[in-house]
């Protein structure tokens, strides 16, 4: 085989590893900051995960969507922040391990939409920065990564697996 | 125990003994168990970003923590493949989540924060998939 296929094949075949990875780097380097009990509220104001959530209030991406932070997720912080933290703690095992990889493309998908609709018209912030994020969870599920270097090609090993793991998988 | 010829043993077992090593060197200067956070780093002091941004939020924790990380790469190392190796799958699962619920932002066992209670869950579900090509067939169809 000539060196160039051959090293069409070692990119094609190493991408969905690769960009599992860097989704999975980028949830665990950045769930740490949604620090419980406070989650950035203080008598001083707001910061953090709290900030955040104010910043969506104030910068409105979409209709009504300001209205579900207000009155929803923001005098329910506390819940909301322990959501946000086992989510993104999920994402990050599941990507790095490719577990259950379609199942947590999805839910990556979804987080990365949601964050776009809170704070994508902050000051300092870059709003395509979460559309190529929601971008990259669709490229994941496309390419059921999880199947190259993952758990989910030893859970898929198996002849006699259920039918819900092939689809999560 | 004889290795299993199982896939992603040595690199997952380098992997994670890499990430142990790189949290008990980049935070040499906390205490060896501590639940404090170090703002003195030997790596990832600098600025934002990269490296220091990214390396603060990975590799935080205490030279216990990493010491622990290098123990389950060799635990990864040895079972990885056998049944033996859903026991500590499950140890390492339970001791993730408990890093996960105790985490606080003024301190957290180990000085963990949930990067390193992650990285642990995803070696125990690498761990724990391994245990099903040691056996005939998945339960629960």
């Amino acid at each position: 085989m000539p060196i160039a296929n051959r090293a069409t094949d070692v990119i094609t075949n190493s991408t969905p590893l690769v960009l599992r990875l860097t989704a999975g780097l980028l949830w665990l380097s950045n769930v740490g900051w949604k620090a419980p009990p406070n989650l950035g509220e203080s008598a001083e104001g707001c910061r953090g995960l709290c900030g955040f959530v104010q910043a969506g209030i104030d910068h409105p991406v979409a209709p009504g969507y300001p209205w579900v932070l207000e009155h929803v997720v923001r005098p329910n912080l506390a819940a909301f922040g322990w959501g946000v933290l086992i989510v993104e703690f999920l994402l990050a095992a599941m990507l790095l391990s490719g577990t259950l990889t379609r199942l947590a493309a999805v839910i990556g998908f979804a987080q990365s939409v949601a964050i776009g609709l809170s704070v994508a018209n902050a000051p300092g912030e870059w709003y395509w920065s979460y559309a190529l994020m929601a971008g990259l969870h669709l490229a994941l599920f496309a390419m059921a990564a999880g199947r190259t270097g993952g758990v989910d090609a030893i859970l898929r090993s198996n002849p006699r697996r259920p039918t819900w793991l092939e689809s999560l998988t | 125990m004889s290795p299993a010829p199982v896939p992603g043993r040595v690199a997952v077992s380098v992997m994670t003994a890499s990430y142990g090593a790189l949290v008990i060197v980049a935070n040499a200067r906390n205490d060896i168990i501590t639940s404090d956070f170090t703002s003195d780093w030997v790596l990832f002091g600098g600025g934002g970003g990269l490296p220091g941004d990214f390396g603060r939020n990975v590799f935080a924790g205490s030279v216990a923590l990493g010491a622990l990380f290098l123990l389950l790469a060799a635990v990864v190392w040895f079972t990885a493949g056998t049944r033996v190796a859903l026991g500590p799958a499950v140890v390492a699962a339970g001791l993730s989540l408990v890093l996960l619920v105790t985490y606080r932002d003024s301190g957290n066992l180990l000085a963990a924060r949930p990067a390193a209670a992650a990285v642990m869950l995803a070696v125990a579900f690498y761990l724990g998939s391994t245990t099903l090509v040691a056996r005939p067939a998945i339960r629960g169809r």
